[in-house]
């Protein structure tokens, strides 16, 4: 799975998007995936931005999956700022699971629908 | 080549043939002196930052003509949001460098000419517009950093352009020719001029039919025959020869402004934009400073976000940090900050679609952040200076901090709080002095006044939009007074 970084502009940084983006790529790469910095091209977005205004996604926006940073908050609820990297990745994994999940019931009711056939 | 490198637009300034004097003297080695070269550094980085992802939102844009990524310098805005994007870009431009840094010019120069010169076709049947898309294409092409320039030097202010005793007070056409025309004249205050790669000169002022020979638009090669340039002095600009790290106060970064002189320079009809046209000179020079206008609701807030941090450092290393009078006057500076940058964002939102597709600031709003410039910045190093302390002017030179004799005393008397060497409050006192008083308040304090048009011409422009009828009629409903 590819993991999208979309950054903001950084006018107005209240959090240290460079840092948070650093530790983000060195965690995605471990857990596997593959991470692209401001493309769209990605199986799951991390918008972040500096600020509240959250220009990472106003100015890109995409349909989920995605999550939003936008300066101490993550989709809209605050957190400490050393919690910012835990807590996108926990949607990221969640996301990946659910999405194996899927992909694991899928091959199951194929090979239930090729037995019964 | 959409977007230079950083390094790639040095190397480009260093094949020009710039002629040039600062000081008496001619400048051979434009980029390394050590007056100009700061200044080149801010404009150098408007190309870093466009290459660091973490600044790309801002710093670059789709090109409307092309579909290539460009520098958003080269950029025609094509929605409010693009606006908003140049509002914000232009803060994080005046917070990475603390000083003018020259290229918005050149990017609101173009974008005025977009506008007028469609509209002059479309009226006059001409083929200015072509022109210049054709010009635009290049600069876009080349990441170019183009000069506007506007402001003649104008002579007896009470005398039309055609009335004054020497005519190249006004920059004028002296021969129209078959293959192009013949300029003489001087623009005045030409931010960044051997910082760039070309020049587009407009007319000053709205001209009359009797003045239509100055009613003049074009754009040379910045090192063109016929152009040069006599560098402008700034307060304390020697202290950048003397080869300290921290007297003139910002190292690294500054701006430069100079007399651009037209001797009898030829310009070829591809690249005039207006040439007699006088009916459209004032719609040119107003979009010109509207777009202006709007540019110091970012820039002038980036340099304030230096400045007020520069403040608050000051009053950590005195160690009067928790004194209740200092908490607030760094809370009216951000207030004073904020409300330029509300100008600027607000002008912007309320920007309209042009008949040529680009997008134009709301006119009011931007003369309004320009006139609330023209006194904020002033307030704000004011308190600057309050919280900072008389130290700021009168403490000793850094030589004298190096000297074996005269250090160790200057170590201990000037020290603060005794968690920060004396050398760091000597360095944070001499960026406030380089941005109030030094060579940055040239495009703090003074630019603010005066750049982009002085407070009156604002008052005559919120003049003309306010709808004061409008006002009026409002108040006689509310008062039961009949219309």
């Amino acid at each position: 799975m590819t993991v999208g970084i979309q950054f903001c502009g950084g006018c107005n940084p209240r959090i240290d998007r460079g840092q948070i983006a650093l530790e983000l790529q060195k965690a995605l790469v471990d857990m596997g995936f593959d991470v692209v910095f401001n493309s769209p091209d990605a199986d799951f977005m991390v918008f972040l931005s500096g600020c509240l205004s959250g220009c990472a996604f106003k100015y890109n926006p995409k349909d989920p999956p995605y999550v939003t940073v936008a300066a101490a908050t993550v989709d809209g609820a605050e957190v400490p700022a050393k919690r910012i990297v835990p807590e996108v990745l926990m949607k990221v994994r969640k996301y990946y699971e659910r999405l194996e999940t899927e992909i694991r019931k899928e091959d199951h009711e194929r090979r239930d629908g090729a037995e019964t056939g | 080549m959409p977007l230079k490198t950083p390094e790639q637009y040095e190397e480009s300034l260093r094949k020009m043939n710039f002629k040039v004097y600062l000081m008496g003297e001619e400048v051979k080695n434009v980029v390394d002196h050590p007056i100009i070269r700061p200044s080149m550094n801010s404009v150098k980085m408007t190309y870093t930052l466009a290459q660091d992802p973490q600044h790309a939102e801002l710093m670059t844009a789709t090109s409307s003509l092309t579909g290539k990524k460009i520098n958003r310098f080269c950029h025609l805005h094509q929605s409010p949001e693009d606006l908003v994007k140049k509002v914000k870009m232009q803060r994080l431009m005046g917070q990475k460098t603390a000083a003018c840094f020259q290229r918005c010019v050149g990017m609101d120069a173009i974008n005025a000419m977009d506008s007028t010169t469609f509209e002059m076709d479309k009226k006059l049947g001409t083929e200015y517009h072509k022109r210049f898309r054709s010009f635009l294409l290049k600069m876009q092409e080349e990441d170019w950093t183009v000069d506007g320039a506007m402001t003649d030097v104008k002579g007896d202010r009470g005398l039309t352009p055609g009335k004054q005793a020497d005519p190249d007070l006004f920059c004028r056409i002296v021969e129209r020719r078959e293959d192009g025309i013949v300029v003489r004249g001087c623009k005045a205050h030409q931010t960044g001029a051997v910082n760039s790669h070309w020049v587009l000169v407009m007319p000053t002022l709205t001209m009359s039919k009797e003045d239509a020979d100055f009613a003049l638009s074009f754009v040379a090669p910045a090192d063109a025959e016929g152009i040069f340039y006599i560098l402008g002095r700034q307060s304390c600009d020697t202290r950048k020869l003397e080869g300290g790290q921290f007297d003139m106060g910002n190292k690294e970064f500054g701006g430069h402004e100079a007399m651009m002189i037209f001797d009898n320079l030829f310009v070829p009809w591809e690249n005039v934009f207006m040439c007699g046209e006088y009916e459209f000179s004032g719609a040119l020079v107003e979009r010109f400073a509207g777009y202006h206008r709007q540019s110091y609701g970012g820039c002038k807030v980036g340099v304030g976000d230096v400045l007020i941090g520069a403040a608050a450092l000051a009053a950590d290393y005195n160690g009067a940090n928790k004194a209740s009078h200092v908490k607030d006057k760094l809370i009216e500076m951000m207030h004073l900050n904020e409300t330029l940058y509300a100008c600027g964002i607000a002008c912007s939102a309320e920007g309209h679609k042009t008949a040529s597709g680009n997008y134009l600031i709301d006119l009011l709003l931007a003369n309004v952040c320009k006139q609330n410039v023209t006194r904020f910045p002033y307030e704000i190093a004011r308190l600057a200076e309050d919280i900072a302390g008389g130290l700021m002017v009168t403490m000793p030179s850094e030589k004298d901090l190096r000297n074996p004799v005269t250090g160790k005393y200057i170590e201990k008397y000037l020290q603060g709080i005794p968690s920060v060497p004396t050398e760091h409050r000597m360095r944070i006192l001499r960026l406030i002095e380089n941005i109030t008083l030094g060579t940055a308040a040239v495009g703090y304090r003074t630019e603010s006044m005066h750049g982009a048009g002085s407070p009156q011409a604002q008052r005559i422009m919120i003049s003309r939009q306010g709808n004061l009828e409008q006002k009026k009629a409002l108040a006689k409903k509310i008062a039961g007074i009949p219309a």
